[in-house]
């Protein structure tokens, strides 16, 4: 036990001070906190009667105010004081440094917490994890048993998912026959071998990959990132450290937070990702350039791009996974386009933690075609089972127009495809404020109620991890850096309510598109989530009765969606249907990549 | 030559209030505004006119993606 | 070993511009030195106003004692001679020898007897001079070195008649006799012309205007000497002083520990003023242990605040060095005049 003396030298009293008197006095400790502005003389004869182990002062800094703490240092060591006493000094601006040049054997400042006074007091180290925190990598899917509750979806879906699965089997595409490829490449140690595999992926490519592969050719706005430029990367991440890096959840029950990186640069995006993960961000979804869906094919190397996306390669997955920290989650996108298996293969070998497929929003919402997306996503979750990789299925449909119910349909089909397939799902319902909500009013009265049934939907029917996106807020979110910030924090509080796993957050400049995002946006609404998180602690929000009304609709039309889906010979043929989001609805079955599925030669 | 202006990471965001008639004008002095801090064309990201000004936030992008970023060229070992 | 304290009446007044010009001088004539401060200095940008600071940059064969974070953001090669057992809000305190030249910031120990002790080990490795940096107003430390240089100027006060009155105030402080005593005083004394004791006090962490009331009841008239050996206020001065017109018989010595008591005590021109009550009215002052002032520097440097941020300003030099040299008996430099720093280190160390 220590005696300790609490000295606010303000003319009143600083909440700071007397929170430490207590907490010290809480934890044992003989205090005794002073009336403020005492003279200092009188201060340094009660310090002097009391034998105290430590004098702890606080006081607000202005221009003049370090003298007068000087003098107060001066004034203990003539009266023999701090033979036997410690002097700390305690206030926002105290830096170790200003501690020491006051003369104190100790400062406090701003981002010193209550763990680190006591810690000092009684004369213990403080474990890092108090500290600062140690970042800890959540394992989203680890504790769900995919186990199905709702038995008439379970059956629906195990059909839909085992016609699919049966019309697939034997079929190819040049996506899957270049992931094989690659995967043998990544493998081979005979050049002449090597030169072989070259020549036959090559051969399923389109010419702008081959151009930029074989002959250096690479598309406007794309060049190799220097090895000048990764080992300053490399100086400048290994010369800069986070100080004292912050936690967004304020409890472990709080869902984990991920960000978009995609600026087109590796170097930028890893900059990004670093500043952020000292922010408290926990993971991000790295994001690729919309031609790449277009081409067969990916360009290899570190690429940096001058336009949104970063290039999908083996060596920038890599050079992103071992610069960011190890406990950040990286997801690769892979869904889009026509390199789906491709993806997750190099997503895999890099160490990637997660991937993102989605058989329907493939095709609906990013161009593939219907069936080519079938047979690649097919071996895409099979690549993820393979590298114990979960992959999370975006429901941005919604934002074209579909109804939620659609969406949400195609989300569960999903899950089953990766249970028969042995991957890990995590489904990831739109927060947003979707064009048919809008034309139907759902969130007339207010924005908790129907991304609520959302939720209450989902989880009546599946123990799957969700993951609302994709960034929660869409639609709600303006150019106005506050209003942006502030509608992030809301929905993410929501999400905290609702015990979801994750969420994905926008930026304050998401909504602007004439450029890229920048990092002050992104600090922006991580710092307003993290006050969010705080706000809301283990409290709930509580929606109106509304919700469960809008929960019971939404899975109403859930079953009404899988019992036509299952009524059609395939999934594609649903597609087409517009089963799962029609022409009206604004959703297209995409034409990349269309006639390029064969049947596998025997 | 090492700026302070190089050493911003991407972009420099304005945010404030300019006090005009109308939206026209108040858009025309937020680009003014850009060129007189010698940044020269800023883009105007949000708006807001309210009867007696307009509340704008303004970026100019110093670095874009893939751009040699000059507070990386610092840490290029001679 | 000779041991040169820096001291400054305030902030910004030039501790650091006068330490960095003592130190270039030595290394200009190889003079083998050590160097070590009470506070935190030598930082590029003050940690309260934000403004560029000089910084110290030290040669090779020169003596440090800093804390342990100091040598992890230095750009001088060094060798570890001893850790201390003094410590500080940046760490262990440290004594290096300087290997090759860098810049370096000092923060030292931070109590007069932790830096005693470690200027004991400096003086183990025979260096001819330890220069002392100060830190703002403090002073306390400052009791164990053997000259002070005192460092004044417009951060302090921008009124120049006000900085030279202060001046001759800390001068006069400096001034009194040396009177061997008890090294370890455990009571405050009263002791008759022949050395026999004639009456004590209990010491108190403060000798204050109560206890001056208490030693009055113990003053006899063969009393000849007072030893004070702990802090005394300004009140208690005042006090004594007033009570001295009516004593008898004259011709009483007050002995205090040091003459950074007498500065601590209260406002320089305060504590003078009751001072000279005191030798008025027969009372000699004394000092078990007398520090010299050396020199002073002034330095008409100030930072002025303007739309919340500081800006560098400067009142009128030559009328500050004019004006303060005029107030006291002790050679005054505006350090960044030409052949200052030539001029104080041959003042100090001839």
């Amino acid at each position: 036990m220590a005696k300790i003396l609490c000295v606010p030298l303000d003319p009143v009293h600083d909440v700071g001070i007397k929170i430490i008197n207590a907490e010290l006095a809480k934890h044992g400790h003989q205090t005794l906190l002073l009336q403020p502005d005492l003279p200092m003389e009188t201060i340094v004869k009660r310090a002097a009667e009391g034998e105290y182990d430590f004098i702890m002062v606080s006081r607000t800094l202005g221009y003049g105010v370090a003298e007068l703490l000087a003098r107060f240092t001066d004034l203990l060591d003539a009266a023999g004081i701090r033979e036997r006493s410690k002097v700390v000094i305690g206030g926002k601006p105290v830096t170790p440094e200003l501690a020491a040049e006051l003369g104190y054997d100790k400062g406090f400042g701003a981002q010193s917490t209550i763990d680190e006074v006591i810690a000092y007091v009684e004369g213990r180290e403080l474990p890092k994890e108090a500290a600062g925190y140690t970042r800890t990598r959540r394992d989203i899917a680890g504790k769900y048993s995919y186990k199905f509750f709702d038995k008439e979806i379970e059956s629906l879906l195990d059909s839909i998912c085992d016609k699919l699965l049966a019309w697939a089997d034997g079929k190819t595409s040049p996506g899957v026959e270049r992931m094989k490829l690659r995967d043998a490449m990544l493998r081979e140690t005979n050049p002449a071998t090597f030169a072989d595999l070259r020549a036959r992926y090559n051969a399923l490519c389109d010419r702008t990959i081959t151009d930029a592969n074989e002959h250096k050719i690479l598309p406007k706005g794309v060049r190799v990132v220097s090895a000048g430029e990764r080992e300053a990367l490399a100086t400048f991440l290994g010369t800069s450290t986070p100080y004292q890096p912050v936690r967004i959840q304020h409890n472990d029950a709080q869902p984990v937070v991920f960000k978009f990186l995609g600026s087109g640069c590796p170097v930028m995006d890893i900059t990004h990702g670093k500043i952020c993960e000292r922010w408290g961000i926990n993971g991000f979804l790295i994001i690729n350039p919309s031609w790449e869906a277009r081409y067969e094919g990916l360009i290899e190397g570190c690429l940096t791009h001058e336009n949104d996306g970063t290039i999908t390669s083996l060596e920038n997955i890599r050079l992103m996974r071992e610069s960011l920290d190890e406990s950040t989650l990286l997801t690769v996108r892979a869904h889009r386009g026509l390199n789906t298996p491709e993806t997750v293969l190099l997503a895999g070998e890099a160490g990637a933690n997660l991937s993102k497929i989605d058989l329907v929003y493939g095709s609906l919402g990013a161009g593939t075609d219907p069936e080519r997306i079938s047979v690649d996503g097919i071996e895409a979750m099979r690549l993820c089972a393979r590298y114990g990789m979960a992959f999370d299925i975006p429901g941005n449909d919604e934002l074209s127009g579909v109804p939620s119910w659609k969406t949400l349909a195609g989300l569960l089909i999903n899950v089953m495809l990766g249970k028969k397939l042995g991957a890990k799902a995590i489904l990831k319902p739109l927060f947003c404020y979707g064009p048919h909500i809008v034309l139907n009013g759902q969130m007339k009265q207010n924005f908790v109620d129907y991304n609520t049934a959302k939720i209450y939907a989902l989880r009546h029917i599946v123990d799957c991890p969700i993951w609302p996106g994709e960034p929660i807020a869409f639609m709600t979110q303006s150019e106005e850096r506050i209003q942006s910030a502030n509608t992030t924090s809301y929905h993410a509080a929501l999400a905290a309510t609702l015990g979801v796993d994750a969420i994905t957050i926008a930026s304050t400049d998401e909504a602007y598109s004439r450029g890229p995002i920048c990092i002050t946006s992104r600090i922006d609404t991580i710092r307003a989530v993290t006050d969010a998180f705080r706000f809301m602690g283990d409290a709930q929000i509580a929606p109106s009765a509304m919700a469960g009304v809008y929960t019971d609709e939404i899975l109403t039309k859930i079953r009404e969606v899988l019992r036509e889906v299952e009524a059609k010979p395939t999934l594609h043929d649903a597609i087409y249907a517009g089963l799962l989001g029609s022409e009206e609805d604004g959703a297209y079955p995409g034409k990349f990549g269309s006639g390029t599925v064969t049947h596998l030669k025997e | 030559m090492s700026t302070a202006m190089n050493r911003v990471m991407d972009a420099i965001d304005i945010e404030t209030y300019i006090i005009c008639a109308t939206a026209a004008e108040g858009k025309t002095l937020a680009l003014e505004l850009g060129r007189e801090m010698n940044l020269g064309d800023v883009d105007i990201m949000f708006e807001e006119f309210d009867g007696y000004g307009m509340r704008v936030r303004l970026r100019k992008y110093i670095y874009k993606p893939g751009a040699r970023y000059e507070w990386l060229a610092a840490h290029v070992k001679a | 070993m000779h041991i040169i304290g820096i001291v400054g009446t305030a902030k910004n007044t030039g501790k650091t511009t006068t330490l960095a010009a003592l130190i270039d001088e030595a290394g200009r004539r190889r003079a083998r030195i050590g160097v070590t401060g009470i506070g935190y200095d030598g930082e590029e940008i003050d940690t309260i106003t934000g403004l560029p600071k000089p910084r110290l940059m030290l040669q090779a064969g020169t003596i440090v004692a800093t804390s342990e974070q100091c040598l992890l953001a230095t750009s001088a090669g060094y060798a570890v001679i001893k850790e201390t057992d003094a410590r500080t809000a940046l760490g262990r305190v440290v004594i290096v020898e300087i290997l090759t030249p860098g810049l370096m910031v000092l923060a030292g120990p931070n109590t007069k007897r932790l830096l005693s002790v470690v200027l004991d080990d400096m003086e183990a490795l025979g260096l001819g001079a330890v220069f002392v940096d100060g830190s703002l107003n403090r002073i306390a430390a400052m009791s164990v070195v053997e000259t002070m240089v005192f460092t004044t100027g417009a951060s302090h006060s921008t009124e120049i008649s006000f900085l030279s009155e202060e001046a001759h105030a800390i001068r006069g402080m400096f001034i009194g006799a040396e009177c061997a005593g008890d090294p370890f005083p455990q009571r405050i004394t009263v002791t008759d012309t022949s050395g026999v004791e004639t009456g004590t006090l209990a010491l108190r962490s403060l000798f204050d205007a109560e206890d001056t009331s208490r030693l009055l009841a113990v003053l006899t008239d063969t009393a000849a000497r007072i030893d004070i050996p702990n802090m005394v206020t300004l009140e208690a001065l005042e006090c004594l002083a007033l009570h001295a017109a009516s004593l008898k018989p004259k011709g009483r010595t007050l002995v205090l520990a040091d003459p950074t008591i007498a500065l601590l005590a209260g406002e320089p021109r305060a504590t003078l003023r009751a001072m000279r009550a005191l030798s008025a009215h027969g009372f000699t002052i004394g000092y078990r242990h007398s520090i010299t002032v050396g020199a002073m520097t002034v330095n008409p440097f100030y930072p002025s605040q303007r739309d919340h941020v500081f800006v560098p300003a400067y009142i009128d030099g030559d009328t500050l060095l004019r004006t303060v040299s005029g107030a006291v008996d002790v050679p005054v430099f505006n350090i960044k005049d030409n052949g200052a720093a030539v001029a104080l280190y041959e003042h100090l160390m001839p």
